[in-house]
This record gives C-alpha cells, sequence and structure tokens, in this order.
C-alpha cells in the first residue's frame, strides 16, 4: 500500500475514498446486524424476517464498490513488482504512471458501458426478488464507485507521472 | 487464427502486463474486454464491461467474502492473536526451538479465525518475532516459521482461497472448508517437525526457554476460549448444517467485532484501523473478482477449455502424470505471481480438466491450495516473504535461507494427500446437509 502524499488533493481525495470505503463497510456491518436478528428469530421462535438476503447483497454491492476507490488511490493491487524493480526511479515511476492510465481507461469504460446497462435496468423497472428493491438501487455503488475509481487512478498515473519527469536532485 | 489460440495468446497477454506492473485485476479486464470482441465482434464489448462487473459482486454466494474478511481483521484488531501466542509458548516454550513450534502453533489457531495468510503472518509477526529474538532465536528460523505458519490460514477454515475456489467451481463452500481441517493439522504436524530437523540440525537456531508451571500456564489460557468459541460457532454451524457458509460468516464477523468490543480490546482508532483495513482487503479482492469475471467472459467464449482438454487427452498421459505436471505447473506459477490471481486466471480451464481426468473436485481444491501455500513461502514473489520483510525488518535472503525445510514440508504433505486422498475427502463426505 502506498502512503499518500502531502500534496493537498490526495489529501482530500484520500479523505473522501476513505470516508465512502467506511460508509461501505458500515452498510455492511447494519446489514449483519439484521442477518443475526434473523438467524436469533429463526432459530428461536421460528420468525423469519424477510428479505434479508437481498439487503446484504444491496450492502455488498455498497462494501465493494465504495471500497474501491480507496485500493485504487491507495494502489492496494495485487500486482508483481520485482520484475520492473532493476529500473531506475524515473523510468519505474513512467511504467507505474501507465499502468495507472491503463486502470483508469478500463475503469471508465466499465462506467460508461454499465451507465447503459443500469438505464436498461431503469426503463423495465426491474426490482429485487423478495424486497422489491427497485434494481437501479444495486447499480448505484457500482455507478458511483467506477466513476470514483477513475478519479482515483488518474490522480495516482498524474503523481508517478510527475515523478517520472521530476529531474533528481 | 482460431478462437482457442486466441484465448492462449490471452494468458501470455496477461502474464506480460502483468510483469510490467499492471494491477492484476486491470490485466486480466483489459485483455479479457479486448479477447471478448476479438472473439465475438467489437460490438459486443460493451454488453461484457457493462455486465461483468455487476455480475461479478451481485450473486449472494459471495457474501462469505467481505463477512469473513471483516471476521479475521477483527479478530487480529481484537488482540486474540496474542492472547494464543502467550497460551502456546507457555505450553511448548520450553523445547528446543519451541518458541517456532508455539508459533506454528498459534498460526494455525489464529488461522482458523482469519481466512488470510497475510493477515495472519503480519499479526503474528508483530507479536512472535521481537519475543523470539529477545530469546536468542536465530533469524532465520523465526521469520521463516511466521512465514511459513502463516500460510496455513489458507488450509484451515474459513480460508478465502477455498472460498473463491468454491465459487469458480460451483463446489460446496461448506465441503471445502471441511476438506481443509485434516490437511491443515497435518500442515501443522509437518512444520513442527521442520523446526525440530533444523535446530535439529544446529540447536542454536532456536534455544529452549525457561519452563512454565501449570499455574502460569492456566493463567495463559484464560483468554483462548474467545478463539475456540468463534471457531467453533462458525465450523461447527457450518458442519452440523446448524448454519449456511453466509449465515456462519456472519456470524463469525458480528462475534468478532463483539468480543474485540466487549472485552475492551479496540479502541476508536483500533476500530478505524480495522475498518480501513476491512475495506482495502475487500476492495483488492473483488477488484481481482471483477477482472477475472471479464477475463472468464473471453475464456470461456475462446473454446480454449474444451481444446485444452481434448489436446491432454491427445497426449496419452495417465491422469496422475498429468496431475503431477499440473502441481509442477503451479508451483512455478506461485513462485511468480499471486496466489488469487493464480487462481482466478487459471481454474477454469483447469477444472474442467481435471472432472475429465475423473479426480474429485473437493480434493483438487485442497491440493490447489497446498500448492498456493508453497507460492507464499517460496521466492520471488512469496508474499508472506515481503510481508514478514516487513514487519521484521529483515532482509529478504535471510528469510529465504530458513524456509526451506518448510517448503519440504509442504511437498511432503502434498504426497501425503494424494497417497492418502481420504485426509481431504473423508470429513466433507461425513458432513450433514
Amino acid at each position: 500500500m502506498r502512503k499518500i502524499g502531502s500534496v493537498p488533493i490526495f489529501r482530500v481525495a484520500d479523505r473522501i475514498a476513505l470516508g465512502f470505503a467506511f460508509a461501505g463497510v458500515c452498510a455492511l456491518g447494519i446489514a449483519t446486524l439484521v442477518l443475526m436478528v434473523d438467524i436469533a428469530l429463526r432459530k428461536s421462535v421460528g420468525f423469519s424476517i424477510t428479505g434479508t438476503i437481498d439487503m446484504l447483497q444491496l450492502a455488498q454491492m455498497f462494501c465493494v464498490f465504495f471500497a474501491l476507490p480507496a485500493a485504487f488511490l491507495r494502489e492496494s493491487h495485487v500486482g508483481v513488482e520485482f520484475t520492473t524493480d532493476w529500473l531506475p526511479p524515473r523510468a519505474r515511476a513512467a511504467v507505474k504512471a501507465l499502468a495507472a492510465l491503463l486502470s483508469a481507461a478500463l475503469l471508465a469504460a466499465i462506467l460508461w458501458y454499465s451507465l447503459g446497462q443500469a438505464a436498461i435496468q431503469l426503463r423495465q423497472e426491474d426490482r429485487s426478488v423478495t424486497l422489491g428493491i427497485p434494481m437501479l438501487a444495486y447499480w448505484a455503488p457500482l455507478l458511483v464507485g467506477s466513476a470514483l475509481s477513475t478519479a482515483a487512478a488518474l490522480l495516482v498515473a498524474g503523481r508517478h507521472a510527475r515523478d517520472a519527469t521530476r529531474r533528481p536532485a | 487464427m482460431s478462437d482457442p489460440v486466441i484465448g492462449a495468446l490471452g494468458f501470455a497477454l496477461v502474464i506480460a502486463l502483468i510483469a510490467l506492473r499492471v494491477p492484476v485485476a486491470v490485466s486480466m479486464g483489459v485483455v479479457g474486454a479486448l479477447g471478448y470482441g476479438v472473439v465475438n465482434g467489437w460490438s459486443t464489448i460493451g454488453f461484457v464491461l457493462g455486465r461483468a462487473p455487476f455480475d461479478a459482486v451481485f450473486p449472494d454466494g459471495l457474501l462469505v467474502l467481505p463477512l469473513f474478511i471483516m471476521m479475521g481483521v477483527f479478530a487480529a484488531h481484537g488482540g486474540l492473536s496474542r492472547s494464543l501466542y502467550n497460551f502456546v509458548t507457555a505450553l511448548v516454550g520450553h523445547l528446543r526451538g519451541g518458541l517456532a513450534l508455539a508459533t506454528i502453533g498459534a498460526c494455525a489457531v489464529f488461522g482458523a479465525v482469519c481466512g488470510s495468510a497475510i493477515a495472519t503472518a503480519a499479526t503474528m509477526g508483530r507479536v512472535a518475532m521481537p519475543e523470539m529474538r529477545r530469546m536468542g532465536y536465530d533469524d532465520r528460523l523465526a521469520s521463516a516459521s511466521i512465514a511459513a505458519g502463516g500460510t496455513l490460514a489458507v488450509m484451515i477454515p474459513p480460508s478465502i482461497l477455498f472460498v473463491i475456489y468454491g465459487l469458480m467451481t460451483q463446489q460446496s463452500i461448506g465441503k471445502l472448508l471441511a476438506a481443509g481441517i485434516l490437511p491443515g493439522l497435518v500442515g501443522t504436524g509437518l512444520y513442527m517437525l521442520a523446526v525440530g530437523y533444523a535446530t535439529g540440525r544446529d540447536p542454536a537456531l532456536g534455544p529452549p526457554v525457561a519452563r512454565r508451571s501449570w499455574r502460569e500456564r492456566a493463567a495463559a489460557g484464560r483468554d483462548v476460549w474467545q478463539v475456540a468459541l468463534l471457531f467453533g460457532v462458525v465450523l461447527g454451524g457450518m458442519y452440523f448444517g446448524f448454519f449456511s457458509p453466509t449465515e456462519a460468516a456472519g456470524v463469525g464477523a458480528f462475534g468478532a467485532v463483539l468480543l474485540a468490543w466487549v472485552f475492551g480490546k479496540l479502541n476508536r482508532n483500533g476500530v478505524f484501523a480495522a475498518v480501513r483495513e476491512t475495506a482495502l482487503t475487500t476492495g483488492m479482492i473483488f477488484a481481482i473478482l471483477i477482472g477475472a469475471g471479464l477475463f472468464n467472459y473471453f475464456i470461456d467464449s475462446s473454446g480454449l477449455t474444451d481444446a485444452l482438454v481434448a489436446w491432454v487427452g491427445h497426449l496419452g498421459y495417465t491422469p496422475w502424470t498429468i496431475m503431477a505436471l499440473l502441481m509442477v505447473m503451479y508451483i512455478v506459477l506461485g513462485a511468480l505471481m499471486d496466489e488469487l490471481a493464480m487462481m482466478l486466471l487459471t481454474v477454469g480451464p483447469v477444472f474442467k480438466l481435471i472432472v475429465a481426468l475423473g479426480f474429485d473436485p473437493i480434493w483438487f481444491g485442497v491440493m490447489f491450495v497446498t500448492v498456493c501455500e508453497i507460492g507464499m513461502i517460496v521466492p520471488p514473489v512469496g508474499i508472506n516473504l515481503f510481508v514478514i520483510q516487513g514487519v521484521a525488518g529483515l532482509p529478504l535472503q535471510t528469510i529465504v535461507r530458513g524456509i526451506a525445510p518448510f517448503v519440504a514440508a509442504d511437498c511432503v504433505r502434498m504426497l501425503l494427500i494424494s497417497l492418502v486422498p481420504a485426509l481431504a475427502t473423508w470429513l466433507p463426505s461425513r458432513m450433514a446437509g
């Protein structure tokens, strides 16, 4: 994981990204509490809360897609580094900048085409199986998360590009 | 160029991008989308890019992942690892290499509440490394025992790798988790033998410490019930059909948070750190799942899997020869890339081959996870080596110099699971539900 630099825009971006990540985990935490109550009621008095899985799935969408911007901004990725570790620092920064640009391009494409899919869901008025939650609610975290992740990847690309073009001290 | 060849070239391109430092998730995603376009026509890219990320996260079977991650993170931040280490040290610390044995034992038990090898190695590293150094243990044995012990977390349930393998191959997650118990125990025993072998050759590696009285041992064991309770409820509940895997994961996550909170081991900063770690780990894992989702759309449509099965069938090798070759391939691949990425990249096509050859899918899952454990402690990219390097501030070569007995122990375990498949299949076959 990379430390966030002292540049103000990174500090602000990190706070925003972490805020979304916290909100996502809290959503999952609340849904887990509902699940606990459901299990307790079901096992004790045979009463079940309707739509627990719908709620958990919604919470999962928020938890995952709201965590992505922080993961991209902090570069918490699974990757291989030893193959480029031998490069001089500026060349290594350039490689990292290109990798981050590729990430941004993929995330932007996901955002663009997911918007189309979400619009289809909206037109068809699709809803979840048990609680009838509009499917758009499940797409919303994906759209927000991929938009913020695109911005995060672009910021990271900019930072590495700056390092790549900076003269050695 | 035929579609299966395009699929094979896609694999090569993913590896090339990963080598160029592109994140695994992005490498798989980019190649998956472009490859799908090449095979099915460029106009179809929009469908796969718009659909795969949603489909990769939405299934309710995946709920166990963030919940098990939360359980492990809160158990680590709640101080369960230190209680465990103190207890096992009180029991076996007086033996030659006793603190290393205690590290292995504590890693195995901690792995029973934390499905991540990295988290287990990092957590136990912070607890055990200073203690072993203080008692005059050689850095090679101390660091290698933590790196290897940490890998037990992906075999002993709950294991994130087993969950993902189960989701990818449509196998029962409950049965897979149960399948890991005996091999995990065998692995723990073999790692302890590896410590015995290393200290037998050079006793200075791990000098014994003072024997504790039974009163001290009992006192050290006071807090260990929390781990036993969590493990018992989660795995026992699943094994006896009381909980579904999702419910068990929810109970585990809730229990870990509750225990940390009730026993006052988690302050405000600790809660924030645990939530942040849960979010980042979840984001990291699901990013790869999304990339793998895109890539699998491509591989499925390329027909590579069927072509691979047909090609291997024409070779005329026996199933066990093919299995041995696969394991060698995985050991090499595991030494070069992350285990989760290796699984998501290869298990789709390989699984079909395994089933066609007549191997038990649950047994293969256990073999695969064992190979993953080896990959985690073998240079150049054995992830646990880097974790311990970071925690202990040691040169990588110091850890690598101590790791050989543990890798040998893993190879012996693979051999045992091959010779006695019941080690992996007996418990799942006795499972309720």
